[in-house]
């Protein structure tokens, strides 16, 4: 027991992969290199999948990124409305990059979203886009009055709720991800054949791109309600 | 683990790196040529339209053509049956005409001939008397006077 405790403290330490030498040496943590390898991985595919795009398509590749682009900005499109529709393209690369995060520790590599900072750097990512939405759609002066809807008695719970959306954002998947791995692991140890394999369908695969969905579904959320 | 430092720098500069590269290979590009296929369907489209015009004109057009001709053809049809109407009945007038005047060339060929016996009737009922007369009385002075006598006397029992 005490091995697997130690076990599950290295899997989900997040190491520095390597040191860059300048500035008294800037550590780059593991996290980041698979970010840089997700990164690389997202643009190549888009350029692969977008290069000799016609007018009228003539390849399946080309109907089939399409698809890909108009379905996802779909699922914001309804939420966010007209107004919201530029923020759509940053929604969608959330969405691409958490749910490439969670899916590749099915190659060996450790998901990003293990860590802390990665899930809380999004977060508050999210939760600037969520302000300069509403400043944008209200204006200063109506941004700053939103605080004081529907009454201003609540206003210090709504300064608070700044705070709480990012933190419950980050949480929610840094948990989620935490959890679905450290029951993976037990059943590892229970089960180590072909059982795994059955629960890895659901905790690696359906809910890392459930909870890419929710992270990027309630951003769209709170930005209607900024905008509003 | 639960540890936050500065590290959390990381992210915002990927995710913003991310999204502008992705903003320009993937959502640009397919954005950029689903605008132009719509382009290309707006303007078939339009064409569509002014085609279905065009065709619209010129079935219109045609229709007109079609009732002009029409109107034409009758009018021509009625105006060859007036003519045909027109010269029958002038043949038939002119062989009315013909008729009339053979009928009245005959009438009078019969009545120049009526005369002509009857002159002939009346010369030799002249004679015979003249020969009656002479073969009762026997002699013959003047056969001019004679015959002037009978002619007259011819004449008043014609008149009677």
């Amino acid at each position: 027991m005490g091995n697997l405790a130690e076990e599950l403290m290295s899997q989900l330490t997040c190491e520095t992969a390597f040191t860059i030498p300048i500035f008294g040496g800037i550590g780059i943590p593991e996290s980041v290199v698979a970010t840089w390898i997700i990164m690389a991985f997202l643009v190549i595919l888009s350029i692969w999948l977008t290069s000799n795009l016609k007018v009228v398509p003539t390849s399946k590749r080309q109907v089939f990124v399409e698809t890909c682009v108009v379905t996802l900005q779909g699922l914001f499109d309804d939420i966010l409305g007209e107004h919201g529709r530029k923020y759509i393209p940053y929604l969608v690369t959330v969405l691409l990059y958490i749910a490439c995060a969670n899916l590749i520790g099915l190659v060996g590599i450790k998901p990003p979203t293990k860590d802390l900072n990665i899930t809380a750097g999004m977060a508050i990512m999210s939760i600037v886009l969520v302000q300069f939405a509403g400043i944008k759609g209200k204006g200063t002066k109506g941004w700053l009055k939103s605080f004081t809807q529907p009454m201003a008695i609540i206003t210090p719970i709504n300064i608070m709720e700044v705070i709480i959306k990012p933190l419950s954002l980050c949480m929610r998947l840094f948990g989620n991800v935490l959890g679905s791995f450290v029951v993976m692991e037990l059943i590892k140890i229970i089960v180590p054949a072909f059982v795994p394999l059955v629960f890895s369908l659901y905790f690696d695969i359906f809910d890392g791109l459930i909870q890419a969905y929710v992270f990027v579904f309630l951003t769209a959320l709170f930005i209607k309600e900024a905008m509003e | 683990m639960l540890t936050l430092n500065w590290n959390i720098i990381w992210i915002f500069v990927n995710l913003i790196v991310l999204y502008l590269l992705l903003n320009k290979f993937l959502f640009g590009r397919v954005q950029d040529i689903l605008k132009q296929r719509e382009e290309l369907i707006n303007s078939s489209i339009e064409s569509a339209k002014a085609n279905e015009e065009i065709a619209k004109e010129n079935v219109v057009k045609a229709q007109a053509m079609v009732d002009n001709a029409k109107k034409e053809a009758e009018e021509k049809a009625n105006s060859i049956i007036e003519k045909a109407k027109k010269e029958e009945k002038e043949r038939i007038e002119a062989s009315e005409n013909e008729a009339r005047r053979i009928l009245k060339e005959t009438r009078e060929i019969a009545e120049i001939e009526r005369n002509r016996i009857l002159a002939e009737a009346k010369d030799d009922m002249v004679t015979m008397a003249m020969l009656t007369a002479r073969k009762a009385v026997g002699t013959m002075d003047n056969e001019e006077k004679e015959r002037e006598l009978f002619e007259d006397l011819l004449k008043k029992v014609g008149d009677a």
